[in-house]
């Protein structure tokens, strides 16, 4: 019976940390702030899960698998609130998540480097389309397509 | 066991300082802060079992408290610029 839970305890510490280590490598290559939170949150939530509870099975029935369990309800209850904090900052900072539709040549096209606009900018755009109308958004967003769609044609032409 | 799992945690802290480092913007820096703090607590607990101290259990759990005060901390201090600020909009 020893031999069993030590074999369960390694079972379930071999993937939490394969999870845990999937969650770093995708913080590191993901493209774009959002997504990054999302691959964090599986490091957080069942990377982290599984690593604890292969912890609590080694300790067994003892003070150390309650602090453990502690630990590891604080961490799943308040990493997602940290998480859906910087999730707001960052959607108030101005920073557009890459989209599907706003990626013109499939997968280069979202890793250029996003610019932190000034507080309250999604405020000013509404005031400024009140004001101005359509005019004063769009040619913005033409432009830079226009600039991404010259990009991929130098690079069709290149490759 | 517990040798793989520290290794593991030990390279997934690596990629995080890597993003740190070299994240475009402060969400980044503070997202990878936050994921460090994360990995700090489990090499706590997982070192702890390797040298069979487990007193480090206690100071695991005061960094996890400490982690998201540390990052509602500097997000704050990022928008409004002080830290003492209502949160109230100010239009």
């Amino acid at each position: 019976m020893d031999t069993f839970f030590m074999l369960l305890s390694g079972v379930l510490l071999i993937v939490g940390a394969f999870f845990y280590l999937t969650g770093a490598i995708g913080l590191v290559r993901m493209p774009d702030v959002f997504t990054r939170m999302q691959a964090s949150g599986i490091s957080d939530t069942v990377g982290v899960g599984f690593l604890m509870a292969g912890m609590i099975v080694a300790a067994g029935p003892t003070l150390i698998a309650v602090k453990l369990a502690i630990i590891l309800a604080v961490v799943v209850f308040i990493s997602p609130v940290a998480t859906h904090a910087l999730a707001q900052a960052a959607m108030h900072a101005g920073i557009d998540p890459v989209l599907a539709s706003n990626r013109v040549l499939g997968l280069g096209a979202g890793l250029k480097p996003l610019e932190t606009k000034p507080a309250h900018a999604p405020v000013k755009k509404r005031a400024n389309k009140r004001k101005a109308g359509k005019a004063a958004a769009r040619p913005v967003q033409r432009a830079s397509r226009a600039k991404a769609k010259t990009r991929a044609s130098a690079k069709g032409k290149r490759s | 066991m517990f040798e793989i799992a520290t290794f593991a945690v030990l390279a997934a802290l690596a990629l995080a300082v890597y993003r740190a480092l070299s994240g475009p913007t402060v969400f980044d820096r503070v997202l990878a802060a936050n994921f460090i703090g994360t990995g700090a607590i489990l090499l706590l607990a997982l070192v702890g079992f390797i040298t069979g101290r487990p007193e480090f259990l206690d100071i695991g759990i005061l960094y996890a408290l400490l982690n998201v005060i540390g990052t509602l901390a500097v997000l704050k201090f990022w928008r409004y610029g002080d830290l003492s600020h209502s949160g109230e909009e100010e239009g």
